[in-house]
């Protein structure tokens, strides 16, 4: 993305060429780079998904073997997560906290360079596990013992996974002092934007949980390269240890695929709805419950392992307890939009069908929490419906509205509104389509992770793939729109948005390279 | 701001130890919970005169030769119903198939769960390695009691073994080979 | 416990429009023929119903302010930003509800996991296997040992992997052996793994229980209805994690006896069945269905394997040349691969004719020695050294 070089203070622009990507400490390139990397991830594990569907489309293997297919699945989830959700998620940090918060940049700019490079050096280990002998990962992104500690090509998986994990870590201690030390002055933390107040809880979360992570797949190795017996009841371990270890991480883990998301939506809704968001310190304390309560409920994926009845009564309650500071959320969402003056701009179309889908997707969740019932659930499509609706028409669509949400200023065009309202319709029937109909076939007893199904699962399937076709092609229309945004467009004003409010919104569109290099004054008046 | 960094390097640290620490934590958990029915090292039988409570507790033998390891492998009697506080003997019988000395593994499991700590062992072929010559067979005691502290609901219990073989190469799990 | 049958017995009263319609569409979960499967369709209706509830209030008030409040027919956005009355009530409102829902799930969950032996009930031991169940009677002697026996998949090849023939109605659901029970009898599934961690998934019975390698897990159902009922392996456990169902015949207390019975038949006949002369057509024919059943999936139905993978048999200088070492692959499988040891798995008969098959079948029966082997070789092998 081109930005515009700033005259005056005797700052020299942007490096030419592509040497300018590889060494920029600049937030915003960096937050570019994240952003279509993430977007290229996104296109890589859907294409992914294609091939899965297809697969599916009708019983009996049609395009590939079971080993192929439980790599596609594994592959999917991977990149999915840690390839799309969350570089996109950092690549927003990146261009947004800065700016919301009146600083010049992140507070380390060059590590801030490293996280990012970190990422595509992983992926490329993950990829080429798919021209090895033995191929790609096929034990599912879960990747359980002791099905992965016997399997080829690990050792690519777990540095992979580690390289990861570095960035990610890096990435949230940047954004954590970055926010304590560098907000402008009188911009109290209760003032903060709640974009930012999302991102510093999750890197605090990140903070937690990618170690243990970290420690789960090094344990894996020494399982299977180094005669440790972690995982191994013949050696005194147990292959239950290592799923409470990875769902420590796990369950954290999607808490902070989806705070960010929070802080995205409250932000739109506001905006489009011209009215301040409702209960905003309330949507503080209810991401901070939903964050702390997050450790103390992992085993909720674990309840058909054996485990005695305190432990699975303890976890089932817990688990219904996250419910109450994310109904808040929603309510406080409704009750924004109840009495304001509201327009259907792209943006607040995909803010509210997060709104929406992503409190079906919580009351599958819910019902998975009922654990008698979830001995039904556990393991079938019922389980993919739900967490596909929170993290696509959840995650997905709150990154697809904060890019059509601040696309302008990054770029300083607005993007085509007809075809991001196409875009819009096309991704929501998709989604619909694709994701519903797994409630059906997941309660009627159609087991996940499984290349080939009997027959009465036939006639959903083949609806559900269709929805994934279009959900697909339709992002092909996507990447039309932001490339056609990049390059031109009708010129934004720095407002963009005539209800928006935040210190972003002061600065021209697109953004100067170097933004706040003094920082604003906050007074009561300034609208945030 | 220095410390801040410092600090949350610190915390990254503490959390990476903390997965470790998670595995003895586990066990820990395991023991005083009962969870999964892990059962561990001899006991002793200190129970005094005053402290024996007798009850009728039936329990069942299992035995379960882990990725078809080439031994036969089975309990001597399949059930026995015990008292609580009382010493038991039951034996399982081991034969290797083949002409290679193997060494092995034996795991306990018990279910329910809850019980697994009242199960408790005083000589257990579980504690230690065992060695099988070619084409040997042996018999493999146990001697036990149910501490009468289970819980009054529970008088069925089943204790599982599970064989594995040690040479952890000849393991058949999944292989691509590479 | 007894303070909740009441409320679980409105549940099921709540839950009655919906079972007769259960079946329509499949797009529910199975109410299941025990008294635990039902009350989990209860639980699961009341939890579904609440959330529709939920949802129409909630999603109704957001359509409402969108259509009312849009900007055409609202120029000026009120300006409220707390309402602490409203916000009081909908976190009280929502816990009492979340309360309401725990107490009959957890009165539920309490009742399976009771621990009070029932009379008269049967143990059965169940094992996970890459890719396959395998049964164990604990109460039922054959001979010296539980009776014992793998069921496998028999779904040919040439309706999942080429799709040249039209799938049968049990498509991916169909076994050589059934588990048998008695209904209105308390089973137990002890639940264990030989390799990896599989899981026991039958939803007519609300039971699923993972499998994993060294521990067991309890299971426990009472049938109310004869039938047969089929479900499958939910965890993945590999490559043919979906090709590995289970599938229960429920009958009477008699019809039981009887299975029971000729299953031990059945026992004494291999003794006799090994004794006798066999031909080779009834060897290959034998040989042929339990190579499709049990062999082809990895070394495929042409006998070519997949290079890397799963050797080749046709051809084969093992299988053309070597005859003892061929007896002994099978009857002990080969460490360090994924080819297991199948003496459990097929009695002598069995292990002789898939044995003959390979040694004959897709031209081997030219190209080696032609040697056949019969049930007594195995029976031979079996007895060295002992």
């Amino acid at each position: 993305m081109s930005a515009v070089v700033e005259n005056h203070d005797h700052h020299h622009g942007p490096k030419k060429g592509l040497l300018r990507w590889l060494f920029t400490t600049n937030h915003k390139d960096i937050g570019t780079l994240y952003l279509w990397f993430s977007f290229l991830m996104f296109l890589t594990g859907g294409a992914m998904a294609m091939g899965i569907r297809a697969e599916l489309f009708e019983p009996g293997l049609q395009l590939m073997d079971p080993i192929r297919y439980n790599q596609l699945v594994t592959m999917h989830g991977l990149i999915m997560i840690f390839g799309g959700v969350m570089p996109a998620f950092v690549g927003l940090a990146n261009w947004l906290i800065p700016m919301q918060i009146g600083a010049p940049d992140m507070a380390l700019p060059r590590m801030n360079n490293l996280s990012f490079w970190l990422l595509p050096s992983a992926f490329t280990i993950l990829l080429s596990t798919a021209f090895m002998e033995g191929g790609m990962p096929g034990f599912g992104w879960t990747f359980y013992a002791p099905l992965s500690t016997n399997y080829p090509n690990i050792a690519y998986f777990v540095f992979a996974i580690h390289i990861m994990g570095i960035s990610s870590i890096m990435g949230s201690i940047n954004v954590i002092v970055t926010i304590m030390n560098m907000r402008a002055p009188g911009l109290s933390l209760m003032k903060m934007p709640l974009f930012v107040w999302s991102w510093l809880i999750t890197a605090y979360l990140l903070i937690a949980v990618m170690p243990v992570l970290a420690g789960a797949v090094t344990m894996l190795l020494m399982d299977a390269y180094f005669g440790t017996s972690f995982f191994d009841a013949a050696g005194g371990g147990d292959p239950v240890l290592f799923q409470h270890i990875f769902w420590f991480f796990g369950h954290p883990e999607v808490y902070i695929m989806i705070l960010p998301a929070f802080g995205i939506t409250s932000h739109i809704i506001s905006t489009f709805s011209r009215k301040p968001l409702f209960g905003h310190s309330s949507m503080v304390y209810a991401m901070v419950s939903i964050a702390v309560l997050s450790f103390v409920v992992w085993a909720h994926h674990m309840f058909t392992v054996g485990m005695p009845l305190v432990a699975e009564l303890f976890f089932m309650w817990a688990t219904m307890l996250i419910a109450i500071p994310t109904g808040v959320k929603v309510f406080n969402w409704v009750a924004t939009i109840f009495k304001g003056s509201i327009t259907y701009e792209t943006p607040m179309l995909f803010a509210i069908a997060f709104v929406v889908l992503f409190t079906i997707g919580g009351f599958s969740g819910l019902m998975l929490a009922i654990t008698p019932a979830d001995f039904q659930y556990h393991d079938t499509y019922f389980v993919v419906a739900h967490f596909h609706y929170v993290l696509v028409p959840g995650a997905i669509f709150s990154i697809m509205a904060a890019v059509y949400y601040w696309l302008p200023k990054w770029t300083g065009n607005m993007y085509d509104e007809k075809m991001g309202k196409l875009h819009f319709w096309l991704s929501f029937i998709g989604v619909n389509v694709t994701f519903f109909p797994q409630h059906f076939v997941g309660l009627a007893g159609m087991p996940r992770r499984y290349a080939d199904y009997a027959l009465q699962f036939a006639e959903w399937n083949a609806v559900s793939s269709i929805g994934a076709f279009l959900f697909g092609l339709s992002q092909l229309l996507f990447l039309y729109i932001v490339v056609k945004a990049v390059m031109a467009g009708k010129k934004a004003t720095p407002q963009v948005w005539d209800g928006a409010r935040g210190l972003e919104w002061t600065v021209d569109s697109p953004a100067p390279y170097h933004t706040f290099e003094v920082p604003p004054k906050i007074t009561e008046q300034t609208k945030l | 701001m220095r410390k801040a960094f410092v600090g949350l390097i610190a915390a990254t640290l503490f959390m990476f130890a903390f997965s470790f620490m998670l595995v003895p934590l586990y066990n820990v958990f395991c023991e005083v919970t009962g969870l999964n029915g892990k059962i561990y090292g001899p006991s002793d039988f200190f129970k005094s005169e005053q402290e024996v409570r007798e009850r009728n507790v039936n329990i069942r033998f299992l035995s379960q030769v882990n990725e078809s390891a080439p031994v036969t492998f089975y309990p001597s009697s399949e059930s026995l119903e015990v008292v609580t506080d009382k010493v038991s003997k039951t034996s399982y019988i081991a034969r290797n198939n083949t002409n290679k000395t193997l060494t092995l593994t034996i795991v306990p499991s018990v279910s329910p769960g809850l019980a697994a700590e009242q199960v408790k062992k005083i000589q257990c072929f579980c504690f230690e390695e065992q060695t099988l010559a070619p084409y040997e067979e042996q018999e493999w005691p146990i001697r036990f009691y149910v501490d009468s502290e289970l819980r009054g609901n529970v008088n069925d219990i089943y204790l599982s073994y599970t064989l594995f073989e040690n040479n952890r190469e000849n393991s058949m799990v999944m292989h691509h080979d590479s | 416990m007894a303070y909740m049958k009441k409320e679980l017995g409105l549940i099921t009263l709540l839950a009655l429009p919906f079972i007769s319609s259960a079946d329509w569409l499949d797009v529910n979960m199975p109410v299941g023929v025990t008294d635990i499967s039902e009350e989990v369709f209860g639980l699961h209706m009341l939890m579904f119903w609440i959330m529709v509830a939920i949802g129409v209030v909630v999603f109704g008030v957001l359509f409402y302010a969108m259509w009312k409040y849009r900007r055409s027919n609202n120029k000026t956005a009120a300006d409220f930003e707390e309402n602490h009355k409203l916000e009081i009530a909908w976190t009280i409102v929502p816990t009492i509800i979340l309360i309401l829902m725990a107490l009959p799930a957890s009165s539920l969950l309490k009742t399976m996991y009771d621990h009070e032996a029932e009379e008269g009930g049967i143990d059965i031991q169940v094992i996970g296997w890459q890719w396959k169940w395998q049964y164990k009677y604990l109460d039922e002697k054959v001979g010296d040992k539980p009776l014992s026996f793998f069921s496998n998949l028999t779904t040919p090849a040439d309706q999942y992997e080429t799709n040249q023939a039209t799938k049968g109605e049990n498509y991916l659901l169909e076994v050589d052996e059934e588990v048998v029970v008695p209904i209105n009898t308390p089973i137990r599934f002890l639940i264990t793994s030989n390799d990896v961690i599989h899981s026991w998934y039958m939803s007519d019975f609300a039971v699923k229980q993972d499998a994993i390698p060294g521990f067991i897990n309890v299971a426990k159902t009472t049938i109310n209805e004869p039938g047969v009922y089929r479900g499958n392996c939910t965890e993945l456990c590999g490559e043919r994690h979906a090709y590995m169902p289970v599938v229960v015949r429920a009958v009477t207390q008699d019809e039981y006896q009887e299975w029971l019975q000729s299953k031990k038949d059945a026992a004494e006949q291999i003794a006799f069945l090994t004794e006798r002369d066999w031909t080779l057509a009834e060897l290959m024919e034998q040989g042929e269905e339990i190579y499709n059943t049990r062999c082809a999936a990895c070394h495929q139905m042409n006998g070519a394997g997949i290079p890397g993978f799963y050797p080749a048999l046709a051809g084969s200088d093992l299988v053309l040349n070597d005859k003892p070492k061929h007896i002994e692959i099978l009857m002990e499988g080969v460490r360090g691969s994924q080819m297991q040891s199948f003496a459990e798995q097929l009695n002598e008969v069995e292990m002789a004719s898939v044995i003959t098959f390979t040694r004959q079948a897709w031209g081997n029966d030219r190209a080696g020695d032609g040697e056949i082997v019969i049930p007594k070789d195995i029976v031979e092998y079996k007895q060295k050294d002992s």
